[in-house]
């Protein structure tokens, strides 16, 4: 089963800064995200009928299918680029 | 079960597994009671490509803070390959000749879904190691 990432963590450090250092809880987005998806089913269930019709929704749900994988393979995608006195870190977990 | 260990032993044989593999499988054989196919341990679902990494670190000793260290799902590429089915077609064409240019010799139709595990199976193979500068610089998938 694929989860999506659950928790983004970024770091900046400048030099002579304390920088930010935050931790993104993502997993409170996709809990709205499937309450919008909810709220909205029947108009993507219409939307979804119509584009076998029209080729551009068609195109738009291809989107958004690829958009989705995209998010969902995020998980474990690491950046961390350490310098003298700078910091870089993205993680998604 | 025997026939399963055999085989495995083959495979390590034949330079087709490593010895670390070879006793991955073994114990997960064991672990398994022989009940699983070997079909399903075999090294290569075993080993599916999920990482492409970029690492750059300072020789030891350097005393150099400087590091890179970049960790990609493969999974990303697949779903970046599929993106670029939905390109506009004038879009498909700059990047088509951005390529030209650059004397790539392929367009994004080259690039297609049904190719694209070739392609990550190949970066299996693929390891860059380049030492300059004092930084030493890694490139690999596992």
């Amino acid at each position: 089963m694929k989860i999506p990432p659950l928790v983004m963590y970024l770091r900046i450090k400048e030099p002579e800064e304390s920088g930010i250092r935050l931790w993104i809880p993502l997993f409170l987005l996709w809990l709205f995200v499937i309450f919008l998806l909810a709220l909205f089913l029947p108009l993507v269930v219409l939307l979804a009928l119509i584009s076998v019709h029209v080729p551009e929704i068609r195109r738009v749900f291809i989107f958004a299918g690829i958009i989705y994988e995209i998010i969902f393979s995020l998980r474990e995608l690491s950046v961390d680029v350490e310098g003298e006195h700078q910091v870089f870190i993205l993680k998604f977990m | 079960m025997g026939d399963e260990r055999t085989r495995i032993l083959n495979m390590l044989k034949e330079g087709k597994i490593t010895v670390d593999e070879a006793e991955e499988l073994l114990s997960a054989l064991e672990g398994q009671g022989g009940g699983k196919e070997l079909s399903a341990l075999s090294p290569d679902s075993a080993k599916k490509l999920k990482y492409f990494h970029v690492i750059v670190e300072p020789e030891s000793g350097n005393g150099k803070k400087d590091r890179v260290n970049i960790k990609i799902p493969i999974a990303i590429i697949r779903a970046g390959v599929k993106m670029t089915n939905l390109l506009p077609e004038d879009a498909r064409d700059k990047i088509n000749g951005a390529f030209r240019e650059k004397g790539l010799g392929m367009t994004l139709d080259d690039i297609k879904e049904e190719n694209i595990e070739d392609f990550i199976e190949a970066l299996r193979d693929m390891t860059i190691d380049v030492e300059a500068d004092n930084k030493r610089v890694k490139i690999f998938c596992e």
